[in-house]
């Protein structure tokens, strides 16, 4: 599902109990498709058919409710919400408690002195929700009907304000005001209606008819205010909406053929409805809606040629009717289990993506991807081909598990406007966004490492990725250049230990430094006709990186009853020692180039937690 | 207990690692030069300034870094010439021999080396525009009494003429050249305009001079540029705002600026009271 993102990582992702979310990396079988790199499975949790169920948990920055409604032994009714209410963390109350535990105020708002070029640092404020509601009915042995709905949204608030005294080009003892509101929010909803049945021992099929839909809004406004020999006020801002809707209809088949073979085959016939709108200075910059039909069937076979190797491979063609082209994809994996503990896997295949994630570079609003439909015109169709081969070591409670990876990409595209206003000598800004967008190509490759304790009480797991993804895009720069995501070291340590009625959680995770492309440099330029402006230069594209991200949760737990249900409470900290980690820097300049802005616009700091929970059963 | 303990040792030892803050790793910057240099058909190469550019993050004053010492060469046509700096005017070169007067066709390049590297750039001088004429000498103007006054003089105009043949770009600057003009807006109802504009460079044969620019009594000096390409280019890339954050265009080979000649040539016109 395009977008779907966990705010701040650990903090606020899913749990287990509330829904079944399984993130499925490639190799992915041909039953799945669409996307070139991974896919998420969300099944969500069907409800206790049994006993009535419900339990809730609160703390100090969100709370949590369930409920679980058995319908007569034949199906259950689940309702599961959260709301995280960070935005409190930037309340005064909050901020008081802070700075009599010492921590500095944030610098979101503040004076400088002396300074046309600042450099700040601010915290955005963010508030999230979502909802999970599935009914599920058994109408036979042999059928399950359920219907679910989901909704989430994350909303951002990055609002900074700033004061600065300082020189300008022509005068001194001046002082300007930057002013930027900048508003995002996004999420997705989403309903579905799934019909299982089994039809005899070895045949079951599944259809699921659904829609779904992505959003991705931003509103940000900057207002500089100078004064000087004389006051001057400038506006400027975007206005940027992304919107993604699936209809979609899938019918799977699985047939156990003998105890060596399972089948699976079936048909998937999707419509995308993908929008996206970008108004820069209150002028209708640039508009694309496009929709298109995806149709696909596939054909795959799980076959164990012996005890010891596994193969699964498979077919998918799809035919796309915005290019009116077919596209094959052959995939296939291999198991072999060299002994009781060891297994050696391989896996080829290729994948294609018709929504395709593009690039938008914002050098001073901080780059992001946006979601478009491939046209064949614009935005080309994404492929690659993975080559995967690993190891993995399972004995008594551990697993030692090695991946290498290599993926060859095509169809990569960007909306680069700072590129394409140079390809033509535009009439207006529909043609600047017209000649920028880019194709390119790509590869990504790494090593993926992960050392697991499964049982016990402590478990825990150790998961270090070495890796590198390069594009190229020869439009747009000479040379190859790392993608925005590209992240060449990333570890995650994770230690669970339960004592008695504790349980104590300890995570931390680190993540080398992310490219972006930055200013590099200023100069004058006296013009024949007399002006005189100061210019900045931009530097290689991607070549610049954020400082490494790292951070440390810690949580304590303590578990008891309230009478029979089971409750806890405990106290957890979210990045224990105020690593301002940066996300993006933001850059403002105003119309005269005269007032250079930048903030590093930073993650989560420090924040604690007091949560309690109880449940019924 | 022995996992454990491998386990909170190596994760202790992560966190002492990692815990320190640091900088970004921004890019290495290699400082580049900055040439500004506009050659004029029927003058000596003059006053090419080269100045160094400014790292972003010490943007933060509004000194220029001229570069002094360059070993300059110039290329006209065939024939290299030494560039001299001059001596009240550090950062700034030019021929030593004032008789070296550049002419229309004629091929320009400098080098130099900068850090090791090679900065260079070339033009060509363009000639001076054909058959250039004005369609009105003398202009009578009423003072403005009013708005409506105002509305009447935005409808009046001088048109300059040339010929065109090959679609060129020309550039045109007006300027009043009285010593101490007289106004033509007692009531005080214009802004303060200034007493001189210009007109972004056409590909055009004519230009229209609206007299809503204008605001004094005199002499008017119209002077018409054909210029090159590079220039055009970078009058077209000037403007860096929010809306897309563009390099200012430039024609300097391992540098930034611009290296372009212009060749000019000027009609009058005056504006009397009736």
């Amino acid at each position: 599902m395009p977008g779907l993102n966990c705010s701040e990582e650990k903090l606020f992702c899913p749990k287990p109990d509330k829904t079944a979310s399984k993130v499925t990396k490639n190799p992915f079988e041909p039953k799945f498709g669409g996307r070139t790199s991974s896919v998420v499975e969300i099944t969500g949790k069907t409800g206790n058919e049994q006993q009535f169920n419900m339990g809730g948990e609160i703390s100090s920055i969100s709370a949590n409710v369930f409920t679980e409604i058995p319908l007569n032994q034949k199906g259950s009714i689940l309702f599961a919400a959260r709301r995280s209410f960070t935005e409190i963390i930037k309340s005064q109350l909050y901020q008081d408690i802070f700075d009599m535990a010492g921590n500095e105020k944030p610098a979101a708002q503040g004076n400088l002195s002396g300074r046309r070029n600042s450099n700040q640092n601010a915290e955005p404020v963010f508030h999230f929700y979502d909802l999970n509601l599935k009914g599920t009915w058994k109408p036979s042995e042999k059928d399950v009907i359920s219907v679910s709905f989901y909704a989430g949204k994350d909303k951002l608030d990055n609002t900074i304000d700033r004061q600065s005294t300082g020189r300008f080009m022509q005068g001194s003892g001046s002082y300007f005001n930057v002013n930027t509101t900048d508003l995002t929010q996004w999420g997705n909803w989403g309903v579905s209606a799934k019909w299982g049945r089994k039809l005899n021992a070895r045949l079951y099929s599944n259809s699921v008819l659904s829609f779904s839909n992505f959003f991705s809004d931003r509103d940000r406004a900057t207002t500089i205010f100078k004064s000087d020999s004389e006051q001057d006020q400038q506006n400027f801002g975007i206005i940027q909406n992304n919107n993604v809707d699936e209809l979609s209809f899938r019918n799977d088949w699985e047939y156990e053929l003998n105890t060596s073979h399972r089948l699976g085959f079936g048909v998937n016939i999707l419509r995308n409805r993908i929008s996206f709108n970008n108004e820069v200075n209150d002028s209708s910059a640039f508009q694309i809606d496009n929709e298109g039909i995806v149709s696909t069937a596939y054909a795959q076979d799980k076959w164990a040629l012996s005890k010891k190797l596994k193969l699964i491979g498979g077919l998918r063609l799809t035919f796309f009717d915005q290019t009116e082209q077919f596209y094959l994809e052959p995939r296939i994996q291999a198991l072999y289990q060299l002994t009781a503990s060891l297994t050696i896997k391989g896996a080829w295949g290729t994948y294609n993506q018709f929504i395709n994630r593009s690039v938008q570079e914002d050098i001073q609003n901080g780059s992001q991807e946006i979601w478009l439909l491939s046209d064949n015109k614009l935005i080309p169709v994404q492929n690659a081909t993975h080559y995967i081969l690993g190891v993995s070591y399972d004995v008594q409670n551990w697993l030692f598990d090695i991946e290498a990876y290599y993926k060859d990409m095509q169809g990569l595209s960007e909306l680069n406007t700072r590129i394409g206003s140079r390809q033509n000598n535009p009439d207006g800004q529909q043609d600047i966004y017209a000649n920028s967008f880019f194709e390119g190509t790509g590869y990504s490759k790494g090593i993926e490492f992960l050392i697991q304790r499964k049982i016990g009480k402590y478990t825990g797991w150790i998961g270090y990725t070495l890796s590198k993804v390069i594009h190229s895009f020869p439009d747009i720069s000479e040379e190859n250049f790392p993608a925005l995501h590209d992240q060449t070291h990333e570890l995650k340590l994770v230690n669970c230990y339960e004592w008695r009625r504790w349980s104590f959680a300890a995570t931390f995770i680190y993540g080398a430094g992310k490219p972006y492309t930055a200013p590099e440099g200023g100069y004058y330029l006296n013009l024949p006709d007399g002006t005189r402006k100061y210019y900045i230069t931009i530097g290689e594209k991607n070549a610049s990186r954020l400082p490494d991200y790292n951070r440390l949760d810690l949580s304590a737990t303590y578990n008891f009853k309230l009478g029979k249900a089971p409750a806890s409470f405990g106290l957890s900290v979210f990045n224990v020692y105020n690593r301002s980690n940066i996300w993006y820097k933001d850059y403002t300049i105003d119309t005269q180039n005269e007032i250079f802005e930048a903030v590093d616009v930073t993650y989560l700091g420090v924040t604690p937690s007091l949560f309690f929970s109880v449940r019924l059963k | 207990m022995n996992a454990l303990k491998f386990f909170m040792i190596i994760f202790l030892l992560e966190c002492l690692i990692y815990s320190c803050e640091e900088s970004d790793s921004s890019q290495e910057f290699v400082p580049k030069p900055v040439v500004e240099g506009y050659l004029y058909e029927g003058t000596p190469v003059r006053n090419l300034k080269i100045s160094e550019l400014v790292k972003f993050d010490e943007v933060n004053d509004f000194g220029e870094k001229l570069i002094s010492g360059l070993d300059i060469k110039i290329r006209i046509d065939h024939a290299e010439y030494p560039l001299y700096e001059n001596p009240d005017h550090p950062g700034y070169y030019g021929t030593e021999n004032d008789d070296l007067i550049l002419q229309p066709a004629q091929n320009i390049e400098f080098s130099f080396l900068f850090n090791s590297t090679n900065v260079s750039a070339s033009t060509r001088v363009p000639s001076k525009p054909l058959n250039l004429s004005i369609s009105d000498a003398v202009k009578y103007i009423s003072p403005i009494q009013s708005y409506w006054d105002l509305q009447q003089l935005a409808e009046i105009s001088v048109q300059v003429r040339w010929t065109n043949d090959d679609h060129s770009y020309y550039y045109i600057s007006v300027k009043n050249i009285e010593t101490n003009p007289q106004t033509l807006d007692p009531e005080d109802l214009l802004p303060d305009l200034g007493n001189s504009f210009d007109i972004p460079p056409l590909a055009t044969d004519f230009s229209n001079i609206f007299f809503n620019k204008i605001q004094y009594y005199g002499r008017y000096m119209v002077v018409v540029s054909k210029v090159n390409a590079e220039y055009t280019a970078i009058y077209q890339s000037q403007n860096q705002d929010s809306r897309t954050l563009t390099e200012l265009a430039s024609n300097i080979e391992n540098g930034y600026g611009i290296f372009t000649a212009l060749a000019a040539d000027t009609v009058y016109f005056e504006i009397k009271e009736p």
